[in-house]
C-alpha cells in the first residue's frame, strides 16, 4: 500500500492554479475591498450602531446570506469533509446539528430582536446587563464570548493557510496566505464596518452557494456517484455505512445540541438578529436559513463519503487536508474542473473571510463596549468608541495570526472547545427571555458552575462521557443551578410578608 | 435597567408538537440494532434517509413555525 501522506502531497504538488486563475482570484479580492470603500461612503454617523450593526437596516437578502456565509465557515467546508470521510454516514449529524441553531433561532431570536431595538443593544452582552441588571453578568458573558470569537478566528485563520498552501500546491507558505487574506478581510472591515462585511458575506454567500453545487456536481462526475462509493464503503469500511452503536448515538445527540445551542449564540448571529432591519424581515431570513444545511453540510457529506472510495486509506492528519485534495483532482481534469476549481476556491476564500471578519468585528465590539466602555472608561462617547474599536480589530488579528502558525489541533477539535465554552451562556439568553422573573444571581452562578465544570473536565482530559461532551454535561449542571436557583427565589419571594 | 422580557407568541397545535416529537425521534437511530447493514437506496442506507427526512421535517416544522407563529403584535405586515 502506498503512504497516504506522500500521495497527498503528490497530489496538491500536481494541482495546476496558472496565472489565469490567480489573476481571477486577485480581482476578486479587490472587489471584496472596493466594497468596503462602498461601505465607508454609506457610512451615516460614527456611531457604534452604525459601525458595528449596519444602522439597524439590513434588509432580507443581505441579512439571509450575511447569516448563512457566517454560519457555514472554513471548517463546514475542510472540517467537515474530514469528517465524513473519517466517520461515515453518521456524519448526517452535522445536517442535524446546523438545523438546530436555526430551531435555537426560533427560541429566543424575535424577541430578542424586538427588545434590542427598544433598548438599543449594541453587543450579546448588553441584552443581559439590561435584563439581569448586573455587570458581573455582562463581564462573564463578555469574556467568554471574547474567547470564542477569538478561537474562531484562529481557526478560520489555520484554515486559510492550509487552503492557500493546498490550492497553489504548496508553492504559497501557509503564514503568506494567511497574512494577504487578514489583510485584505481587516481592511474592507475597518472601512465600513457591519456595513462592509454585511455585503461582502452577501456575495460570498452566493460564491459559496455556487461552489457547493459544482462542488458535488463536478466530484460525481469524476470520482462517481455515491451508489458507487457505498457498494465500496459497504465492502471496505462496513463500520462507516452500518447502524451506529449506542456511544455514537449519543455522541450525535450532544453534538446537535452542542453545535445547534452554541452557534444559536455566537455574538456575531446575535449581533445580525440586532442588525436586522424588521421582525418579518429576521423571520424570513431565518425560515430560509432552515432548509441551507440540505444544500451545504448534506453535499459536504456526500464529497466526503466519495471521497472515500476516490482516496482510500487516508491517514488522519492528511483527511485534514482532503478537500485540497479533491480539488487538485478536478483542476487537473480539464478547463471545466479548472475553471471549478477557481470558483471553488473562491469559495473557500469567501467562507474563511465571511466567518472570520464577523467573529473579528463582533470581538471588537465586545472588547471596545462591554470591557473598555464599560469598566475603564464609562465616559467615553462613542466616537472614541468606535475608533478604539477599530484599533482592537488590527491588534486581535495580528495577535491571532502570529498564534497561527502554532498548536496542532485539528479543526473539528477547535470548534469543539470553542463550544464547550460559549455554551455556558446559553441558558442566560433562553431562559431569559421566556422566564420574566428569573433573577440574575441564579443566571451567574449556573454560569460560572458550567464555565467551572467544563474547563475542569477539558483540563483533566475528559472531551466526552459515554459520547456527551464535556460542554453539554457542564450546561446541563448550569442549567440545573439557574433552575433550582429561581424556583427557590420564587419560593422566598412569595413566603416575605407583605 | 430592565426590559420586557416576555416575547407576544400565539400557541402551536398539539400536532405541531406530535410531528415535532416524531421527527426528533427518528431522527437519530437509537432504536435500531447497532451493525445492522440496511439495504441501499440512492447511495443510502434505510437509516440514513430515515435521518434526514427526518432532519427535513424539522426544518419544515421550524419554518412553519415562524411563518406562522411568532408574529409579533403591532408588526407592519408589509415590512
Amino acid at each position: 500500500m502506498a503512504d497516504p501522506t506522500a500521495q497527498a502531497t503528490t497530489t496538491l504538488d500536481a494541482l495546476p492554479i496558472g496565472i489565469d486563475g490567480l489573476v481571477v482570484l486577485i480581482v476578486y479580492l479587490l472587489g471584496i475591498v472596493g466594497i468596503g470603500f462602498w461601505g465607508r461612503a454609506k457610512r451615516k454617523e460614527e456611531s457604534l450602531s452604525d459601525h458595528y450593526l449596519a444602522g439597524r437596516e439590513l434588509g432580507f437578502f443581505v441579512l439571509l446570506l450575511t447569516l448563512f456565509a457566517t454560519q457555514y465557515s472554513g471548517n463546514t467546508l475542510f472540517g467537515f469533509t474530514a469528517k465524513s470521510y473519517r466517520m461515515g454516514y453518521a456524519w448526517i449529524m452535522s445536517v442535524h446539528a446546523m438545523t438546530a441553531v436555526v430551531v435555537g433561532y426560533l427560541l429566543f431570536a424575535p424577541a430578542l430582536h424586538r427588545q434590542s431595538r427598544d433598548r438599543n443593544y449594541i453587543t450579546p452582552a448588553d441584552y443581559l446587563h439590561d435584563r439581569f441588571n448586573s455587570r458581573a453578568i455582562r463581564l462573564v458573558c463578555a469574556l467568554i464570548m471574547i474567547f470564542a470569537t477569538a478561537n474562531y478566528v484562529y481557526a478560520q485563520l489555520k484554515v486559510m493557510g492550509i487552503a492557500v498552501t493546498g490550492l497553489t500546491g504548496g508553492r504559497i507558505d501557509p503564514i503568506y496566505g494567511v497574512v494577504g487574506l487578514a489583510v485584505v478581510m481587516i481592511l474592507y472591515e475597518t472601512l465600513g464596518g457591519m456595513r462592509s462585511v454585511a455585503w461582502t458575506d452577501a456575495i460570498q454567500g452566493l460564491l459559496l452557494l455556487l461552489g457547493f453545487t459544482l462542488l458535488v456536481i463536478l466530484v460525481m462526475r469524476q470520482h462517481g456517484t455515491l451508489a458507487e462509493a457505498a457498494v465500496h464503503i459497504r465492502e471496505h469500511s462496513p463500520e462507516k455505512i452500518a447502524v451506529p452503536n449506542a456511544t455514537r448515538c449519543a455522541h450525535w445527540f450532544s453534538m446537535v445540541l452542542l453545535i445547534g445551542l452554541g452557534a444559536s449564540v455566537y455574538p456575531h448571529a446575535i449581533q445580525r438578529i440586532y442588525a436586522a432591519k424588521n421582525p418579518r424581515i429576521l423571520r424570513k431570513s431565518l425560515k430560509v436559513m432552515a432548509f441551507f444545511p440540505f444544500v451545504t453540510t448534506l453535499i459536504v457529506l456526500v464529497v466526503g463519503l466519495i471521497a472515500l472510495r476516490a482516496h482510500p486509506d487516508l491517514d488522519h492528519q492528511s483527511t485534514e487536508r482532503l478537500l485540497a485534495i479533491i480539488c487538485g483532482d478536478l483542476a487537473g481534469s480539464g478547463s471545466l474542473g479548472y475553471w471549478t476549481v477557481i470558483v471553488i476556491l473562491a469559495a473557500i476564500m469567501a467562507a474563511l473571510m465571511s466567518t472570520a471578519d464577523s467573529a473579528l468585528l463582533s470581538l471588537s465590539s465586545m472588547a471596545t463596549k462591554d470591557l473598555y466602555g464599560t469598566f475603564l472608561n464609562p465616559t467615553a462617547d462613542e466616537q472614541k468608541l468606535t475608533r478604539i474599536g477599530k484599533s482592537v480589530s488590527w491588534v486581535v488579528l495580528a495577535l491571532l495570526v502570529w498564534l497561527s502558525s502554532y498548536e496542532d489541533l485539528t479543526l473539528v477539535q477547535l470548534l469543539e472547545v470553542k463550544f464547550e465554552v460559549l455554551l455556558q451562556v446559553v441558558p442566560a439568553f433562553y431562559l431569559g427571555v421566556h422566564l420574566p422573573r428569573l433573577k440574575g444571581g441564579p443566571v451567574l452562578l449556573g454560569m460560572l458552575v458550567g464555565l467551572g465544570l467544563a474547563i475542569t473536565l477539558l483540563v483533566i482530559g475528559i472531551k466526552t462521557i459515554d459520547g456527551v461532551h464535556a460542554g453539554v454535561v457542564a450546561l446541563a449542571a448550569n442549567t440545573i443551578t439557574v433552575l433550582v436557583g429561581h424556583a427557590l427565589g420564587s419560593r422566598q419571594t412569595v413566603a416575605a410578608p407583605g | 435597567m430592565s426590559s420586557d422580557p416576555s416575547p407576544k407568541t400565539k400557541r402551536l397545535s398539539i400536532w405541531f408538537w406530535l410531528l415535532m416529537g416524531a421527527c426528533l425521534v427518528c431522527a437519530i437511530p437509537w432504536y435500531r440494532e447497532t451493525g445492522a447493514q440496511d439495504p441501499i437506496v440512492f447511495g443510502m442506507p434505510i437509516w440514513a434517509i430515515t435521518a434526514l427526512v427526518s432532519g427535513l421535517g424539522i426544518s419544515v416544522l421550524t419554518a412553519y413555525a415562524l411563518h406562522v407563529v411568532l408574529q409579533d403584535e403591532g408588526e407592519d405586515p408589509d415590512g
